[in-house]
């Protein structure tokens, strides 16, 4: 067959230029002819392809195997199809896919192979890409069914406690019994647990779907702090308050609604997680072109690996105590959220035992 | 309303508005009520009382949940007071299997069935 072969050479010097690899073998698998294209990619040399040295130039971790099928193949007298890579001397990896078939004499004599070996690296990336989009779109699709979860079993709740405190109260009255003031009070007290929820929900599901638009103006946040300290009070009666504040204005451009929510939500927090008698510290500064709030409590603290996971959704720590406190565990992140929308950052300081330090910083002056 | 003959239903669950109302609601139709927040405070309280007639278990509890109940409760007094679990989960009767309970109820519920619960495994 090489004989044959080599009398073709106006045939070969058209196959040399063919944009795809092309290989002749002998029975026993051994490479008796490249052309340029296969050099090309294989980085190999003719002369250093012959025979078995094609095995070289392919990738280590692919070797043995694209060997033990060659052999099998040969042995068999089977076409072959193959994927593996190829490893230039400049460590360039190319995927391919090889196919090869048998070829037969006139007298239907086996006399080798004849192969093809199509450059498939960009398939294959894309295919890893989609594999991996895929993979996920499942992994999101997944957290927001147990977030839905979550969601509705959080709600369930202070429904029941609302429902089966109506259903008493129905029954009260059915047996002549007037209804008390601490009876309302209870139902008032299960439905703002059910508005607090939705209300978090809405603002998640607003804020991922970029619906919250911040209304600007420029304020003295310092005196927007101390209103959320004294309607702060009014639900923590005992708790002592520390505002420490420079004597001048801050000003700061922001949505006055929106900062006021996260000052809320980080006074609440340091209230649920600080006991009663220990006070709680507002601080505000001005810095270099920013300011900074920062809520202070003596609390149980947080270890790093719960800081970490604290602004992100559905991820409120995982101590007996926050078990207790309930919620959704969205505080946070809605803060985080607004506090980006504002263009500043947010983040804590802890140390277990000691207690917590919420800060978030941002950009001070007039902007608009 | 209670009297000697009264059965006794221990309520276990971290919700105190919840806790308190089916007490107040119980205790009108009859029965004595242990309540317990979690179910460490539970098996407590059942050293030092009367074993009762039926087990109202809340699963999604701190220090002692559902679950962790449910197994000492079985390894130390066997069958001998019914558990019905009531729960906030999107499938209660896989909850009430998880534990072998004898029922279960999903919240939030009728008071009116839950006092039908009550009766049909009260022992």
């Amino acid at each position: 067959m090489q004989n044959e072969l080599r009398n073709s050479k106006n045939f070969f010097k058209l196959i040399d230029l063919c944009p795809v690899c092309i290989f002749f073998t002998d029975t026993l698998g051994n490479c008796i002819y490249v052309n340029w294209y296969w050099t090309k990619i294989s980085g190999m040399p003719t002369q250093a392809a012959l025979n078995k040295g094609w095995l070289d130039a392919i990738y280590p971790e692919d070797r043995e195997q694209v060997f033990n099928s060659w052999t099998s193949a040969t042995q068999a007298e089977k076409a072959l199809r193959l994927k593996f890579r190829f490893i230039t001397p400049e460590k360039m990896i190319t995927w391919v896919e090889t196919e090869a078939v048998t070829i037969f004499d006139e007298s239907k004599q086996f006399i080798g192979y004849s192969g093809t070996i199509k450059d498939i690296t960009r398939e294959y990336n894309l295919e890893k890409e989609l594999r991996s989009a895929i993979h996920s779109a499942q992994t999101s699709a997944l957290a927001k069914s147990r977030f839905l979860d979550i969601a509705a079993h959080e709600l369930r709740t202070p429904v029941t406690g609302f429902s089966i405190l109506l259903q008493l109260t129905q029954k009260r009255l059915i047996e002549g019994r007037a209804v008390e003031l601490g009876t309302l009070n209870q139902l008032k007290k299960q439905v703002d647990r059910i508005s607090r929820l939705v209300v978090d929900l809405l603002d998640v599901s607003r804020l991922e779907r970029g619906l919250i638009r911040l209304k600007f103006e420029t304020i003295d946040l310092a005196s927007l702090i101390n209103d959320c300290i004294e309607d702060t009070k009014l639900k923590y009666q005992i708790r002592e308050f520390i505002y420490s504040r420079p004597n001048y204005l801050i000003n700061a451009t922001v949505d006055k609604i929106r900062i006021y929510q996260v000052v809320m939500n980080l006074l609440e927090n340091a209230n649920k997680y600080t006991a009663e008698n220990l006070p709680v510290e507002i601080i505000i500064e001005s810095l270099n072109e920013k300011v900074r709030v920062s809520v202070k409590d003596y609390g149980h603290g947080i270890t790093l690996d719960q800081q970490e996971k604290l602004f992100t959704p559905l991820s409120r720590g995982s101590t007996e105590l926050t078990e207790q406190s309930g919620g959704l565990g969205l505080g946070l992140y809605i803060c985080r959220e607004i506090v980006k929308l504002h263009g500043g950052v947010i983040g804590v300081e802890s140390k277990i035992n000691v207690g917590s330090t919420f800060y978030f910083e941002l950009p001070s002056g007039l902007k608009i | 309303m209670t009297t000697p003959n009264s059965k006794i239903i221990m309520l276990i669950e971290d919700d105190i508005d919840i806790l308190y109302t089916l007490k107040d609601y119980l205790q009108s139709e009859g029965y004595i009520i242990l309540t317990a927040q979690n179910g460490l405070l539970a098996m407590e309280l059942l050293t030092k009382s009367r074993m009762p007639n039926l087990i109202l278990l809340d699963m999604k509890m701190p220090i002692m949940d559902g679950w962790e109940f449910a197994k000492v409760f079985l390894e130390k007094y066997d069958r001998q007071a019914p558990i019905v679990v009531m729960t906030a989960a999107a499938d209660a009767e896989q909850r009430a299997k998880e534990i072998s309970a004898i029922g279960w109820i999903e919240k939030p519920f009728d008071l009116d069935i839950l006092l039908k619960e009550i009766k049909k495994y009260e022992s």
